[in-house]
């Protein structure tokens, strides 16, 4: 009779149980991590795997009824069976959500080109006002300066009276005196373009790990 | 009696393990094939995940970066044209300088020459318009020291944006993967033709 209690110790339900708490496919500990869209699930293991419907007696009683065996076989291939339909459930899961996963990073990927555009075409816009300016405040600044060469020449003139000679080179100071202006408006329209220069950095990454 | 206990205990012992084995194996077994084919396809679909999301990443990067250098260059190039209207301004002021300096030699030759007529009118004018001659020269050359300040400014910042355009092109080559070091060995080769 012991050697007959111990077989039922460890009957087939039971080692197939202990079989899928040590299979190392599934971890049931990553199941608490974080998880992100972008990790699929994994599958969960049954925790009572075709439980024998046996009690201790009933066990001890089927060694001598057959039919208890059959039913423990036939409670045992169901649960084998159930479970294998639960894993062809878990792929169909596994595949859509793998498809939800691929979809997020296409439309996170084209959100981000988009926002690149968008920035770059107001950056190009920006660029070109600012350079615009620069030309228009180079193109006076040489002109203040021809205006201060010719002023220069017609304070030295012949035939023009000290009077006369006074306000042309007050004039020429005038002039002389407009060209810093140039210079500094010119420096505040690079100082604009600085600053709006985006600082140097590793790209942001586009979907968190 | 012993012989019958032996043999029902036999007869028990083979219908068990009839029973346990046969159906039930074959339902282990498939079960067994489904568990494997659900861990392929976990582990093939995240490693196509994982790849798709380096992708995406390597090409948002150098996207990311080679804007950053394009808005680096244009800042740079203005800075340029500006140097060289600084540099542009700076050579005005010098004919100015030379337009002065001769007109300077023309008035004290012409100095020397009233003194010599002794023609007071002539030296009073002269030395006059060589009073405003000079007062026009300081000016300039005030004018001059600033635009040098300008222009030593401008190198400075032009340095400073030709370094961060450089360092993008380095991080473009090295965080931007076959896509970045394309694009720099381009850049290279078209510096080089230029």
């Amino acid at each position: 009779m012991k050697t007959l209690e111990r077989q039922l110790r460890h009957s087939n339900a039971e080692r197939w149980n202990d079989e899928i708490k040590h299979s190392n496919w599934t971890k049931g500990n990553d199941m608490n991590q974080k998880t992100s869209i972008t990790k699929l699930e994994l599958v969960e293991p049954t925790k009572n795997f075709a439980p024998s419907t046996e009690g201790k007696w009933g066990k001890l009683l089927s060694i001598f009824n057959p039919l208890g065996s059959i039913a423990n076989m036939y409670a045992t291939t169901l649960a084998y069976k159930i479970e294998t339909k639960r894993l062809e459930a878990e792929i169909v899961r596994i595949e859509n959500q793998a498809a939800i996963a691929h979809s997020v990073i296409d439309k996170t990927y084209q959100l981000k080109m988009e926002e690149l555009l968008q920035k770059r075409i107001a950056l190009v816009g920006f660029y070109a006002s600012v350079n615009a300016e620069l030309d228009r405040l180079h193109i006076e600044r040489m002109t203040v300066l021809e205006m201060a060469k010719c002023s220069q020449q017609h304070v030295f003139v012949s035939g023009l009276s000290l009077e006369e000679r006074q306000m042309l080179k007050e004039m020429t100071l005038e002039i002389l005196r407009e060209l810093p202006r140039f210079g500094e408006q010119a420096n505040i329209s690079l100082q604009k373009l600085v600053q709006a220069l985006p600082p140097v950095e590793i790209p942001p990454r586009l979907l968190s790990e | 009696m012993d012989w019958l206990v032996s043999l029902g205990k036999e007869y028990i012992n083979a219908t068990m393990r009839f029973y346990s084995r046969y159906p039930s194996n074959t339902a282990r077994k498939n079960w067994q094939e489904k568990r494997d084919q659900v861990q392929r396809t976990l582990e093939e679909h995240q490693q196509n995940i994982d790849r798709h999301i380096a992708q995406a990443q390597s090409s948002y990067d150098f996207h990311f970066l080679t804007d950053l250098h394009f808005s680096s260059v244009n800042v740079a190039n203005s800075a340029h044209k500006l140097l060289n209207d600084a540099k542009e301004h700076l050579a005005g002021i010098n004919d100015l300088l030379i337009g002065s300096k001769e007109q300077r030699a023309t008035l004290q030759a012409t100095l020397e020459s009233a003194r010599a007529n002794k023609d007071k009118v002539l030296i009073h004018e002269t030395i006059e318009q060589l009073k405003m001659l000079n007062e026009l020269r300081k000016n300039v050359f005030e004018e001059k020291e600033k635009i040098k300040q300008e222009k030593d400014q401008l190198f400075a910042k032009l340095k400073e944006l030709n370094c961060r355009t450089s360092e993008l092109k380095e991080l473009i080559k090295t965080h931007c993967g076959s896509k970045g070091r394309d694009w720099y060995n381009k850049r290279l080769e078209a510096r080089r033709n230029h």
